[in-house]
């Protein structure tokens, strides 16, 4: 294992995948957020061409419904341009192949099929392997991780889309399976948040998706630049992503117009970002803010040019809630009854939601959100909304 | 406050009246126009002065007053002196007039006003808990934007989010009728497989063009070769024809021609300026001025000294001195000596005389000075005339020779001069013009050589143009020798030839043709984008409907936390009027009805307490309308103010029937245990029911 190589980790490409949560009928943004997957994809192909010795790709290369011809062409057409090898793996998302007979990739992508298998590259006269299992369908209870092993003496780099730690349909698997495998990068993918699970002996790493989707996804997005020297592994983030989602906190405290709201937050807006603001704290700007948060969003856009949504509005008026929760009027009242939902597990809020018949129709997109623990969000933003609609009203 | 006693001097109706009140339920019957409203009037302005009774209208001679017993046990009275008065009810209550109109001072049509009650501080101060006044406002907001989205009860065709999720199936089934229209890759696949296939036909077909191509080229030209054999000849033989003009300069004549051209130029110049020189010498012979060159120089270097030896009239002494120069002073001297002779001749004897003999001082002066200077050589004087004269005698000869005409000797010696110049300019030109004739003869004569080579202009002429053709027809032997020399014999005749050439190429065509119309297929379908833009399309729906979604279960959690919290508020913190009023109107209704304590009811509204239906204003009978309204405004009364006014009814309930009268009646008697009230009434029945609760009776 004393050869010197370096090879690119990536992973939920989602090529063609559509962006969410932004403003709707702007073609212009909307092309952006499209062509968004595919130009971040050719950086990593850059990069691999610059510097790596091969790639692996951990699956969700494409969406089930975005394996088009367009998507597959640019894939290939890719893979042709990178020219080395480059393994690659299915996951939940992609495990269905559309197009697969016509647009074939070009021979130096190996593809792993739904059994284990291996495969030796050599790299400058020392052997290195890579091993790699897919997924068969969009669900699989199987644990994939416990059916790799490497070889001894040999790098191994296994390759698994899986879901770590859970119990789910996605490959589901624990820290323990990837030890004393013989496999001394464990290159996986599915969660789309970048995490380094286990730094060494073995690595064990998501390097997230290539490119945000929506503001749950925000910040840098890319690949690992993998180095191993002698064994030894260092791996690098390169951000790649087209798009940069932004999570933004806009602080009304101490605050006495717009201006100066919007001064404060410029500073931590990056240029051609996408931003889900979050307005926070107490002060007098919560009124004129609740009365046109959308016209704070255009405000924020025009001055920097960057596409603005308000993501949360938990700003209230000059007042300490838990002070006022103590109290005998409505506004009290509102404060306890909202605290009382608030400690109620996702699934109770959802059921305390949807209570009317027609609701019972908008259940499945808000399990969505529930899934994503946003429900404990909304009942923060619907309890600040009515204490600030009875308070407004009281006066 | 109780009214303990009333005095009327004069106002409307009433004149000097004296009458007191129990501070209880007071009764004041009596029959229309017996003057009751007017004491309604007299009471509610005197106490509240600001109060807009309307009836009857003030006076100037109003006058009276209203004895008031306080809370304080204070007793106070109010006077009404004219249009004004002194009672401060609004200050004592701490309310103002126009809600003691509304609440404690009624006619039928002030007690079915509740506005007050309704819209002003009355509401969110008595018949909410705090904060609750505008609960109503929140819940219209919440609830239109949310049922707008989904409705509670059924589910709506044209609610926001249907129609949001209607447009997101639709564009869903717009994507999986594209990709079902796609069939997976077959179709793709079908026009790569067919690519293969006539991509490997094109290749063959290609190569039997190539086989036919060359065929026919080579059975053409072994059909050709017999007749380019006989060309070859023809062409060797012109060849030979044509050798002569192998070497002819096509640009040697026009060289030549421009040689002569150029040596004609300098031989017209010399020709002109030759002119020129003898029209200045006016027929003169030039040479004759050459041979009178020497004469003529020396007649001119003459001429600068002739004019000293012309002057015959200068004393011989001077003449040396005047030729270098007199003496200034001399000269000065004789010119004053002259004009001073001049002046005593012509003008005055004395002063010419004087001037004449200043003048001759300053002459003899002058030459005394000159003789003291070294004196030079004495000139011979004598010779140089001579010389004049004899200069003057050669001067005549020569001009008479050229015939001149005579203008003075230096005039005569200049034309001399300019003659003898022109004669040496003349000789030159001469000279030029006939080195130049030598030259263009010359050149004539190269050109004329050069020809005669070819037989004149026309001859060469020919060459040049053979010598082109020769070129040509050398390149044309050579190719034909070429193409005669190594001519296989032809595999197959020219018209078998022709014809597979044609079939090859008509295949070779349609293959192209075809597979062009496949990589176009191909082309399309890679960059159909009709997919693309339905998943966009799709996605954008799902977009807008989980925003609707979200928008719209943050809005039913805003409303389940108002309920909860108007619940649990309403549940701690019942409101006194609203229980008072309750109790009230439980009185008047013989307990059927009660009033709703929902604070998120818009306005009032009461229960049925048998059936549990809500029921609002608008569903009201008169006489009930009456008894809820009378039950809140009692129970408001009773809240409003610490220094409690009292309750002054002008015949409310004169449209009731008898048994909503007894039970008002009661209440009232209820309320007068807090309150003082006073009932005017014209009715009988009333004034009977409220006497039999108690009621101080006062017939007017």
């Amino acid at each position: 294992m004393g050869c010197e190589f370096t090879f690119i980790h990536c992973a939920d490409l989602h090529l063609g995948s559509r962006c969410w949560g932004s403003r709707h009928d702007d073609p212009a943004l909307g092309k952006r957020f499209y062509e968004s997957t595919f130009a971040s994809f050719r950086k990593i192909v850059d990069l691999g061409l610059a510097r790596a010795d091969f790639m692996v790709i951990s699956g969700d290369i494409y969406d089930e419904l975005t394996e088009t011809p367009r998507t597959r062409l640019f894939f290939a057409s890719e893979m042709k341009r990178f020219s080395k090898p480059c393994f690659i793996v299915t996951g939940n998302h992609d495990a269905r192949h559309s197009w697969s007979e016509s647009i074939p990739y070009p021979p130096n992508v190996y593809q792993f099929g739904a059994s284990p298998s291996k495969y030796r590259v050599n790299i400058r006269g020392t052997p290195v392997e890579v091993t790699g299992i897919s997924f068969d369908g969009p669900h699989t209870d199987e644990n994939l991780v416990a059916k790799l092993r490497g070889s001894p003496g040999v790098f191994t780099v296994g390759v698994v889309h899986c879901e770590v730690g859970t119990a789910g349909g996605y490959a589901p698997c624990s820290m323990e399976d990837f030890l004393g495998k013989d496999i001394q990068y464990w290159a996986l993918g599915h969660i789309h948040k970048r995490m380094v699970l286990r730094e060494a002996e073995p690595a064990v790493i998501y390097p997230g998706n290539i490119q945000g989707r929506d503001i749950s996804e925000s910040g840098e997005k890319g690949c690992m630049l993998v180095h191993v020297d002698g064994g030894n592994v260092s791996a690098e983030f390169v951000p790649t992503q087209e798009i940069l989602w932004k999570e933004v906190a806009a602080d009304i405290t101490g605050k006495a117009t717009l201006g100066e709201l919007i001064a404060s937050v410029r500073a931590e807006i990056p240029s051609d970002s996408i931003i889900g603001l979050d307005i926070v704290g107490r002060g007098p700007l919560n009124r004129p803010i609740r009365r046109d948060p959308a016209g704070l969003a255009e405000r924020i856009e025009e001055e920097t040019g960057c596409p603005t949504t308000i993501r949360k509005l938990t700003c209230t008026d000059d007042i300490d809630l838990e002070k006022l929760a103590q109290g005998e009027t409505l506004a009290s009242a509102v404060v306890k009854a909202g605290d009382s939902f608030y400690n109620m597990s996702e699934e109770e809020l959802l059921d305390a939601i949807c209570c009317t018949a027609p609701s019972k129709d908008v259940r499945m997109y808000l399990e969505y959100f529930a899934k994503h623990g946003r429900l404990h969000d909304l009942v923060r933003e619907a309890q600040l909304s009515a204490v600030s609609r009875i308070l407004e009203g009281s006066e | 406050m109780r009214i303990l006693r009333i005095r009327i001097g004069s106002f409307g109706r009433l004149k000097d009246r004296d009458m007191e009140m129990s501070p209880g339920l007071n009764a004041v019957y009596g029959p229309n126009e017996a003057g009751k409203s007017t004491l309604r009037s007299f009471i509610t302005t005197t106490l509240f002065p600001k109060s807009k009774v309307g009836y009857p209208t003030p006076k100037t001679s109003d006058s009276g007053s209203v004895d008031v017993l306080l809370e304080n046990g204070d007793r106070v009275t109010f006077t009404k002196d004219g249009k004004k008065s002194n009672g401060v009810g609004s200050v004592l209550c701490g309310i103002d007039d126009k809600e003691y109109v509304s609440i404690y001072s009624m006619q039928p049509e002030d007690l079915r006003d509740v506005d007050r009650l309704e819209n002003g501080g009355i509401r969110n101060r008595f018949l909410t808990i705090p904060g609750g006044g505008d609960l109503p406002g929140a819940y219209e907001a919440i609830n239109s934007e949310r049922t707008a989205l989904l409705p509670d009860g059924r589910r709506s065709p044209t609610c926001g989010i249907t129609r949001l999720v209607d447009a997101e199936n639709n564009a869903a089934r717009r994507v999986r009728e594209l990709q079902n229209r796609e069939s997976g890759d077959n179709r793709y696949s079908e026009l790569v497989r067919r690519k293969g296939e006539l991509t490997a036909q094109l290749e063959s077909a290609q190569a039997t063009f190539d086989t036919a191509d060359k065929n026919r080229l080579d059975s053409n030209a072994f059909a050709h070769r017999a007749e380019d054999l006989q060309k070859l000849e023809a062409l060797v033989e012109r060849e030979k024809a044509l050798a002569y003009s192998e070497n002819t300069d096509p640009s040697k004549l026009e060289v030549l021609d421009t040689d002569i051209k150029n040596r004609r130029t300098v031989f017209e110049r010399a020709s002109q300026k030759e002119d020129a020189c003898r029209t200045a010498l006016e027929g003169r012979d030039p040479e004759l001025y050459m041979r009178y060159k020497k004469k003529i120089e020396q007649l001119d270097r003459f001429s600068a000294d002739y004019e000293f030896y012309r002057s015959s009239s200068v004393p011989a002494e001077a003449a040396p001195a005047s030729r270098g120069g007199l003496p200034m002073l001399t000269i000065a001297g004789a010119g004053v000596a002259i004009v001073g002779i001049a002046v005593a001749a012509l003008v005055n004897v004395i002063a010419g005389g004087a001037v004449a003999a200043i003048g001759a001082i300053i002459a003899v002066f002058g030459l005394r000075s000159r003789g003291s200077a070294p004196a030079p050589a004495p000139a011979p004087v004598r010779q140089d005339n001579d010389t004049a004269r004899r200069m003057e005698e050669a001067l005549d000869q020569v001009a008479s020779v050229f015939d001149i005409p005579r203008r003075g000797y230096h005039a005569d010696v200049r034309t001399l001069m300019d003659g003898l110049r022109t004669s040496e300019s003349y000789r030159e030109a001469a000279s030029e013009l006939k080195a130049a004739e030598a030259s263009l003869k010359q050149a004539s004569d190269a050109r004329e050589l050069f020809l005669s080579g070819y037989k004149g202009e026309e001859g060469y002429r020919r060459a040049v143009a053979d010598s082109k053709e020769l070129i040509s027809v050398r390149s044309q032997i050579e190719a034909l020798r070429a193409s005669t020399s190594n001519v296989p014999e032809a595999p197959v005749d020219t018209d078998t030839a022709e014809s597979a050439y044609s079939t090859a190429q008509s295949n070779l065509s349609a293959l192209k043709e075809e597979l062009s119309s496949i990589d176009q297929a191909l082309k399309d379908i890679g960059g159909d984008t009709s997919v693309e833009d339905a998943l966009t399309a799709s996605s954008d729906a799902s977009d807008k409907v989980y925003d609707a979604c979200y928008r719209w279960a943050r809005l039913m959690m805003e409303k389940l936390i108002l309920d909860k919290a108007s619940e649990e508020a309403y549940g701690s913190h019942r409101p006194e009027v609203m229980e008072r009023a309750d109790g009230f109107l439980s009185l008047m209704t013989d307990g059927r009805y009660s009033m709703s304590t929902d604070p998120r009811d818009t306005e009032l509204a009461i229960v049925d307490r048998g059936t549990g239906e809500k029921k609002v204003a608008k569903e009201w009978s008169s006489g009930l309308e009456d008894q809820v309204k009378l039950s809140v405004k009692m129970a408001v009364s009773l809240s409003l103010s610490k220094e409690k006014p009292p309750v002054i009814l002008d015949d409310i309930l004169l449209t009731s029937d008898s048994g909503r009268k007894k039970a008002a009646c009661k209440a009232l008697a209820q309320l007068s245990e807090d309150i003082q009230v006073i009932y005017f009434t014209c009715d009988r029945e009333t004034r009977d029911f409220l006497a039999s609760e108690g009621a101080s009776v006062t017939d007017l």
